[in-house]
C-alpha cells in the first residue's frame, strides 16, 4: 500500500467511531504510522476547541423587519392588483359607464314629399329615437315639432325605409298640409355597450405600452439593490 | 434544541416572528462560514443577512431532504462564492492531484510537549496560513463537526472528493503548524 493511502487510512480511522485503543492496536507494529496517528489526533482534538468568530451584531431584528416590510409590500401590491382588476372589470361590463352620443341622421327631401334616408347607424344599442320636425309651409306658419318614439317603432319605420328607400310624409304626425320643405332630424341616444373587442381595440395598445414599460422595472430594482449590496 | 420542523411549518403559515428562532440559532455559524470565504466583516454580515432572506423566501421549497442548517449553509456558500467571483477574487475548491504526502521524522513528541493553549494558538495561526479552500473544509468538518454528507451537500461535491480534500487540508495544516513548532515559534 502506498504511503498516501496508508495516511489516508489514518484519517478514515480517526473519523470512524472506532475506539482509540482499537486504532492504536492497528498501528502498533508501524511506529511511523502510530506517530502520525498520535500527532494527527492531537491536532484534531485541538481543532474542536477552536472558537469560530461570532457575529458582531445580532441580525435577528433587522432580518425580521425586512421580511415584514416585504410582506406588507406584497400584500399591498396584491390588493392593488386586485383593485385594478375590479376596476377593469367594471369598465368592461358596467352599463352605466357606457358611452352616450347623439347622432343626427339627415333625411333628404324630394319633390314628391317623400324622404329618403341617407345613412343609418346600427341600431343595436339604441334605446329611444327622438325626431325633430321642422315644417315650413307657404299656407301655414313655420312649425317645428318634437317626436319621441320607442326604438321598436323606429325599427319598424326603418324596415319600411330600408325596403322602400323612402318615408311618406303623412306618416309623420302633424304634417298633413302642403309644405314647401320639411326638415327631419333624427336625434337618437346611442348607448353603445363597451364590448370586449371594442375595449381591446381602444385600450389594449395602452395596456401593452404600460406592461412593456413596467416589465423591466422589478428586474432593474432588484439589480440595483444587488449592486448596492455588493 | 429547537423543534425546527414545527418552526418551519409556522413560518410557511406566515408567522415571520418564528423565524427569529432560526436566525438566533444559526447566524453565528453562517457568519463564520461567510467570513472564511469573503474575508471581510461587513461583507460577511451582508452575506449572512442575504442568506437568511433567501432561505425565508424559498422555505416552501425546503423538503427536509437535508437538515435545515445544511440547506442554509449551502445557500450562504453559493452566495459567498458568487460574490467573491463577481469581485474578481478567486475562490476555488481545486482538486490538487499532485499533492504529495511526506512522512518525515516522528512529530507526535513535539505535539505532546507543547501546552494545549499554545497548540491552539499555533493551529489558529496555521489556519490563517493555509489556502482558503483548505481552511473552509477543516472549519466545516473539524471545527463545526459537520458530517461528510452535510459537507458534500453544502459544497456540491461527491463524498469521496470531500474526504480526499479534507485529508489534504489536514495534512497541509499539520505541516504548517509543525514547521512553526520546529522554528520555536511558540511559548514553551
Amino acid at each position: 500500500m502506498e504511503k498516501k493511502e496508508l495516511i489516508f487510512n489514518i484519517h478514515e480511522l480517526i473519523d470512524s467511531k472506532k475506539e482509540k485503543e482499537e486504532i492504536l492496536e492497528i498501528f502498533k507494529n508501524d511506529e511511523i504510522l502510530l506517530d502520525r496517528y498520535k500527532s494527527l489526533s492531537i491536532m484534531l482534538d485541538d481543532l474542536k476547541n477552536i472558537e469560530t468568530p461570532k457575529i458582531p451584531v445580532n441580525l435577528e431584528k433587522s432580518i425580521v423587519k425586512k421580511l415584514k416590510v416585504k410582506q406588507r409590500r406584497r400584500v399591498l401590491s396584491l390588493s392593488l392588483s386586485f383593485a385594478l382588476s375590479i376596476i377593469f372589470l367594471i369598465i368592461l361590463f358596467f352599463p352605466s359607464l357606457d358611452k352616450k352620443e347623439n347622432k343626427i341622421l339627415p333625411f333628404v327631401f324630394n319633390k314628391q314629399y317623400k324622404y329618403t334616408i341617407s345613412n343609418y347607424v346600427t341600431m343595436n344599442n339604441i334605446n329611444n329615437v327622438e325626431i325633430t320636425l321642422y315644417v315650413k309651409d307657404n299656407l301655414i306658419e313655420e312649425k317645428s315639432g318634437y317626436l319621441k318614439i320607442p326604438k321598436e317603432e323606429f325599427e319598424l319605420l326603418f324596415e319600411t325605409l330600408n325596403e322602400k328607400g323612402d318615408l311618406i310624409i303623412n306618416k309623420i304626425e302633424g304634417t298633413g298640409e302642403k309644405t314647401d320643405y320639411i326638415n327631419i332630424k333624427i336625434n337618437y341616444k346611442n348607448n353603445p355597450k363597451i364590448s370586449f373587442t371594442g375595449l381591446m381595440g381602444s385600450i389594449l395598445p395602452y395596456i401593452i405600452i404600460a406592461i412593456l414599460f413596467f416589465i423591466p422595472l422589478p428586474f432593474l430594482i432588484k439589480k440595483y439593490k444587488k449592486w448596492k449590496l455588493y | 434544541m429547537i423543534d425546527e420542523k414545527n418552526i418551519i411549518e409556522k413560518i410557511i403559515k406566515g408567522d415571520i416572528d418564528s423565524y427569529s428562532l432560526l436566525i438566533n440559532e444559526y447566524q453565528n455559524d453562517i457568519y463564520s462560514l461567510c467570513l472564511s470565504i469573503v474575508k471581510n466583516v461587513d461583507d460577511a454580515m451582508d452575506m449572512t443577512q442575504e442568506a437568511f432572506l433567501i432561505a425565508f423566501e424559498n422555505i416552501k421549497s425546503f423538503k427536509y431532504k437535508a437538515k435545515f442548517s445544511t440547506w442554509l449553509y449551502r445557500i450562504a456558500y453559493n452566495l459567498c462564492v458568487n460574490y467573491v467571483k463577481r469581485k474578481g477574487d478567486l475562490f476555488i475548491l481545486e482538486n490538487d492531484e499532485t499533492f504529495n504526502v511526506e512522512i518525515e521524522d516522528k512529530t507526535s513528541g513535539i505535539w505532546e510537549e507543547i501546552e494545549k493553549e499554545e497548540r491552539i494558538r499555533l493551529i489558529n495561526e496555521g489556519l490563517k496560513r493555509i489556502k482558503d479552500s483548505d481552511r473552509l473544509i477543516i472549519e466545516l468538518k473539524d471545527i463545526k463537526g459537520l458530517s461528510y454528507e452535510d459537507i458534500s451537500t453544502i459544497l456540491s461535491l461527491p463524498m469521496g472528493t470531500v474526504k480526499s480534500r479534507l485529508f489534504r487540508a489536514r495534512e497541509n495544516l499539520k505541516k504548517v503548524v509543525e514547521n512553526m513548532m520546529k522554528k520555536g515559534d511558540f511559548n514553551k
